[in-house]
């Protein structure tokens, strides 16, 4: 329902970093603790914890590349 | 009390919207990210090795609330926050029930944050040779009175009402730069936690063999929701911040979710590297006493998640003594109090009355706090009473404000929504995010009830009081006890989004108004000319 959509990117910020930092870091770590949780027993905190650092990591990727195809489209529409 | 004063005259302070993006998002996070410094030790310790899922529950019911003050905070850019939502969307007595529970909240902010700061300040004591334990007195029935502890945290809430009363507040730049170090340090411990000290068989073990009894979890569940109250601050940010509208929601739901994970993580790690009993014994600094677990790190981290953790909760009291004043202003200016509290110190031009009156009751609330066997455990009791009790004004208003002022523009619709056309032409859309949410906090604010008990009695007991006070100040007044005074919202939204530089949604809102007012048949005063 947002009718203000994300501003397209005019160049690259520290947040873009930040985001794309945290999407590699807790991709990995997700899997890791879901990795090992299951591997002794399947227990909600396991599954609940690993799960969500790994969809968190994945959205923050996602928008990553979504911003950074809107500013490659920005830039070669700007070129012709 | 009574007097003639017009406080509707009075003038209104407008304050500057000055804060970025980022300042909205990191001046959330050092509101609310400041609250797992003190949930997670007393969680852990009521909740055991069921600790996560109390975090996971109670969260998911976070997540709701602040998408719903997201949707209000964006639509209602004012600084009000529940106050101001129950106040619009329900009349003037919930506006001040809920004024109410807020005030309590701020006022046990003030009382919680700053006993747990110097918590935090006491990690550094057996650095310099001294015991807390050994200031500890016990007389007659109080055991374990802690005159060291107790003497720290009211000189602090002193020091604070002196600052506040000389207008000294910090800025929104150091609010920036402590919540963004906070964020990298929670972030560090969690991630680091899990990288070289996390063993999934501790957790494992303390999940399946420590759970804990259903009342033990429930009182676990419900003492969950104070890692996650401060959602006020993104309608206080909403005030202070240019195009609201646009900001608010982008914001607000990065703040939600990192404050989500971060809770569960911080659950989940913890149980994986220490027994919750460890937690329960230092309920007073369970983060510095987590990181300083890590190995390798353990050393720096654990005395800088204590530093910062004293800080940042110290920011957290000051929060409250500022909050405290600001709703009482407003609740003021509605005609909800008495314009005692109106009262603006002729010498530094701040709500001297306000702050000092509210500050006082946080220091008896933290002397009486001190004299129950568990200070932060009491405190912490009456702090989810609030919260909820507040919570569930929010969801109600929420909901009733869909019906009332379908036209105010919404940038932000929480999820889930019915449409339903009603007889005179207009669509409404039931929010049933918004009644989840409210079953939700229905059923946390119930558990509190069931569970807490000296919540059950001094939370009642605070909002029986305040309204035993309205009812004498409005009758005393001429005012209606419950009905409401009459108020032009239509011009004061019209107002709120012009100050807000939402043009755009002005216009919407313009025309929605001319539009329902043309299907009545009656000339619109919002039309050219009309």
């Amino acid at each position: 329902m947002r009718r203000h959509p994300m501003p397209r990117p005019e160049r690259f910020t520290a947040v873009d970093l930040l985001r794309i930092g945290l999407g590699v870091l807790m991709v990995p770590l997700g899997v890791i603790i879901l990795a090992r949780t299951l591997a002794i027993a399947v227990t909600v905190p396991g599954i609940l914890v690993g799960g969500a650092f790994l969809a968190f990591g994945l959205h923050q990727v996602w928008l990553a590349w979504s911003r950074y195809r809107l500013y490659r489209q920005d830039k070669e529409g700007g070129a012709k | 009390m009574s007097d003639n004063h017009n406080p509707a005259a009075a003038e209104r302070v407008e304050l500057r919207r000055d804060v970025t993006i980022w300042g909205s998002y990191t001046w959330g996070y050092a509101d609310v990210g400041a609250d797992i410094y003190v949930a997670l030790g007393l969680v852990i310790g009521a909740a055991q090795g069921g600790a996560p899922l109390a975090f996971a529950l109670a969260g998911l019911v976070y997540i709701m609330i602040g998408l719903a003050f997201t949707e209000l905070a964006s639509s209602y850019p004012v600084a009000g926050g529940g106050q101001y939502y129950s106040l619009r969307g329900l009349g003037d007595f919930a506006g001040f029930v809920a004024g109410v529970a807020l005030l309590l909240d701020y006022t046990i902010d003030i009382a919680l944050f700053a006993t747990a700061s110097t918590g935090y300040f006491n990690f550094f004591l057996p650095y310099f040779g001294i015991r807390l334990q050994d200031f500890a007195v016990s007389f007659g029935p109080i055991q374990n009175f802690n005159l060291l502890w107790v003497s720290e945290t009211v000189i602090m809430i002193v020091f604070l009402l002196w600052l506040n009363v000389r207008g000294i507040r910090e800025s929104s730049l150091v609010n920036e730069i402590i919540g963004l170090v906070d964020l990298i340090l929670e972030m560090s411990v969690v991630v680091f936690g899990f990288i070289l000290a996390w063993k999934p068989e501790l957790l494992v073990q303390q999940w399946r063999q420590e759970f804990p009894t259903l009342s033990q979890f429930m009182y676990g569940f419900s003492l969950s929701i104070i890692s996650f109250v401060g959602l006020e601050s993104i309608s206080q940010a909403a005030q202070e911040t240019r195009r609201p509208a646009t900001v608010i929601p982008r914001t607000s739901v990065a703040l939600i979710f990192t404050v989500f994970i971060l809770a569960v993580g911080f659950s989940t790690v913890g149980l994986g590297i220490l027994p919750w009993q460890e937690f329960r014994a230092h309920e007073s600094d369970p983060i510095a006493y987590l990181a300083s677990h890590i190995p390798y790190l353990g050393v720096l981290a654990g005395p800088f998640a204590a530093f910062l953790g004293a800080t940042i909760l110290f920011i957290s009291a000051n929060t409250g003594i500022m909050g405290d004043s600001r709703l009482i202003f407003s609740m003021s200016h509605f005609r909800l109090v008495s314009p005692w509290f109106h009262h603006v110190h002729s010498r530094y031009h701040t709500p001297s009355n306000a702050i000092i009156g509210f500050g006082w009751v946080g220091i008896a609330l933290t002397i009486i706090a001190f004299l129950t066997p568990r200070v932060l455990d009491t405190l912490a009791n009456l702090y989810a009473f609030g919260a909820t009790f507040g919570y569930i004004l929010v969801f109600t208003s929420l909901i009733r404000l869909r019906f009332s002022d379908p036209y105010t523009p919404r940038p932000y619709k929480v999820p889930l929504n019915i449409k339903w056309r009603r007889k005179d032409g207009s669509t409404v859309e039931i929010p049933v995010l918004g009644f989840l949410g409210l079953l939700g906090v229905g059923s946390i604010f119930a558990t509190v009830v069931i569970t807490h008990e000296i919540g059950r009695i001094a939370g009642p007991a605070w909002v029986l009081l305040c309204v035993i006070y309205y009812v004498i100040f409005r009758r005393r007044n001429g005012l209606p006890v419950l009905g409401s005074v009459p108020r032009d919202w239509e011009q004061e939204q019209m107002d709120v989004l012009t100050s807000a530089e939402e043009f755009e949604l002005l216009e919407q809102y313009k025309q929605a108004l001319i539009r329902r007012d043309r299907q009545r048949g009656i000339a619109s005063r919002w039309s050219e000319g009309g």
